[in-house]
């Protein structure tokens, strides 16, 4: 798992350190804000990578219908 | 690959030396010690050498053999641990200088606990890549492990060094941990034997953490025998009735498995499907998906894990791990739970997979262990990072928990691995299919320089 080039589905462009000026994707720097962290300006473009990257494939598993009674697997046994 | 395995287990044949008088665990482990001074420099496996403790459990060790009491099944084999085992009197980093302040260890890691009662001699923590989130074990902290069959290539991860010691021959034995393939990878990579058991089976007290959802922990040997045998003790002295091989039904997963994979691995996998006798193909659904889930889900569980370091000191993180640590920290809660209903639903599916054969056969890797000045692999035509992708076919499986032992194919050149993928609780007949396949000769451990099988000592 990686932050650099990956084999993942498309994910929306990212062009910049989020915000309110990043509408082309997650705005990073306001989930971050939620959550109490603070990310330097150093790693935001790394951050902003893997962002990406993860809601490529949060698309890839949110576009798969589940039936209503498919419980979260929590407590899995295998 | 040079070098012969041991067939009938280095780390039971030291055990049987030390027990009989033959050799004393001192000298083993003072050899061992002397052999990874002396080599590891080529590999850079080891991150810590535990001497005195060592010497002092192995006399120990030798103090029972000469009073006549039993000193245990693995009386002075000396092993590794991944460093993110306890290991009592040690800090545990995982991998990280974020955690070089915590205190010592007061007790053994569980398993650890089990092993050393078994008279086995912990010499060595191992290099991992940092917190157990990669799949190729560069560390910004404590440099990259280099495979033993070609230091050029990565040796896989992250339990890296866990891999690359055994195949050097440094280590009869290891122990790892497996998230989404880190015992998996680098044994293929490195042509080493090593097993991840069903997922909730393996005691973690003492293992530091990365995905509670996924994480397991597991041994990786130079040969069936040793592993059989660690992983018994691992489990609380379990002894397996294994079936025989010719009643365990084997399919080879197709579809996502069977795409991307070398001609080389290909063939060797029609090779132990011949041998076996099988020819059934199983596919498995929405595998890309489960990939996915697997891949979400580690990253919110180990963002979250972290997030209270992140906010006040992300700086002293690996920056190949930190930038994934802190998406995932801010992955929103519809995406994590959507990504655990999914492994509900896979659960289910996998299931209906297994009422058609015992064990599965896969790849686990896509092909040999890719250079280190050149890390990529290719994928449906792209080259994509190593480091994000070694785990393609890995990952899928950890979603479902279910338990594999990873098998050096015995090739020419530079090794190659597969996936043996059972029922939950099947390690049984995972072994059964592993002992045929290396008393066939199709599959093999070939450590380069077995310092530990020295008798002169």
């Amino acid at each position: 798992m990686s932050s650099a080039a990956h084999l993942s589905p498309s994910a929306p462009a990212m062009t910049g350190a989020g915000g309110h000026d990043d509408r082309k994707g997650p705005p990073v720097a306001d989930m971050a804000r939620i959550i109490g962290l603070s990310i330097p300006a150093a790693c935001m473009p790394d951050v902003v990578a893997n962002t990406a990257l993860l809601h490529g494939y949060a698309d890839l598993v949110s576009g798969f219908a589940l039936p209503d009674d498919c419980e979260p697997a929590y407590e899995y046994t295998p | 690959m040079t070098g012969q395995g041991h067939k009938a287990g280095a780390a039971l044949a030291i055990a049987a030396d030390v027990r009989a008088g033959r050799r004393s665990a001192v000298s083993v482990v003072t050899a061992v010690i002397g052999d990874i001074e002396a080599r590891d420099t080529r590999f850079n496996s080891v991150t810590r050498i535990l001497g005195p403790a060592a010497v002092a459990q192995a006399e120990e060790v030798d103090k029972a053999v000469a009073a006549g009491r039993d000193p245990g099944p693995l009386a002075g084999v000396p092993f590794g641990v991944k460093d993110l085992f306890d290991v009592r009197g040690e800090v545990t980093t995982a991998g990280s200088i974020v955690l070089r302040d915590n205190l010592p260890a007061t007790r053994d890691a569980e398993v650890v606990e089990r092993l050393r009662a078994a008279g086995a001699v912990p010499v060595a923590t191992l290099n991992m890549d940092e917190f157990a989130y990669g799949f190729s074990t560069e560390n910004a902290h404590t440099g990259t492990t280099r495979n033993p069959h070609d230091p050029a290539r990565l040796a896989g991860g992250s339990s890296g060094g866990s891999a690359a010691s055994v195949a050097a021959g440094l280590l009869p034995f290891t122990l790892g941990s497996d998230t989404n393939g880190s015992i998996r990878v680098p044994s293929s990579l490195c042509g080493v034997w090593g097993l991840k058991p069903t997922y909730g089976q393996m005691p973690l007290r003492g293992v530091y953490p990365f995905v509670a959802s996924l994480d397991v922990v597991g041994p990786m040997a130079d040969t069936v025998e040793d592993l059989r045998a660690v992983y018994g003790i691992m489990a609380g002295g379990l002894h397996m009735g294994e079936p025989d091989v010719g009643d365990v039904r084997v399919a080879r997963l197709g579809g996502w498995f069977a795409e991307n994979i070398s001609p080389e691995l290909a063939a060797g996998i029609d090779r132990v499907m011949a041998h076996l006798g099988h020819d059934r193909v199983i596919e498995l659904p929405e595998v890309a998906r489960a990939r996915a889930s697997a891949f979400l889900i580690s990253a919110a569980e180990g963002g979250n894990l972290h997030l209270p370091r992140l906010r006040r000191r992300a700086m002293q993180y690996d920056p190949a791990t930190r930038g994934r640590l802190m998406a995932g920290a801010m992955l929103p809660a519809a995406t994590f739970v959507q990504a655990q209903r999914f492994r509900r639903w896979f659960r289910g599916h996998v299931h209906a997979a297994l009422a058609n054969a015992d064990v599965l056969v896969a790849p686990t890797t896509v092909g040999v262990a890719p250079r280190i000045d050149q890390p990529s692999i290719t994928v449906n035509g792209r080259t994509v990072s190593a480091r994000a992708n070694l785990g393609i076919f890995t990952q899928p499986i950890s979603l479902a928990g279910l338990p594999v032992l990873a098998a050096p194919l015995a090739v020419d050149g530079l090794p190659q691995g597969i996936q043996l993928i059972g029922a939950p609780g099947g390690e049984a007949k995972l072994f059964a299919v592993a002992a045929e396949l290396q008393r066939a000769g199709l599959a093999a451990c070939r450590p380069i320089e077995a310092g530990y099988a020295r008798k002169d000592s």
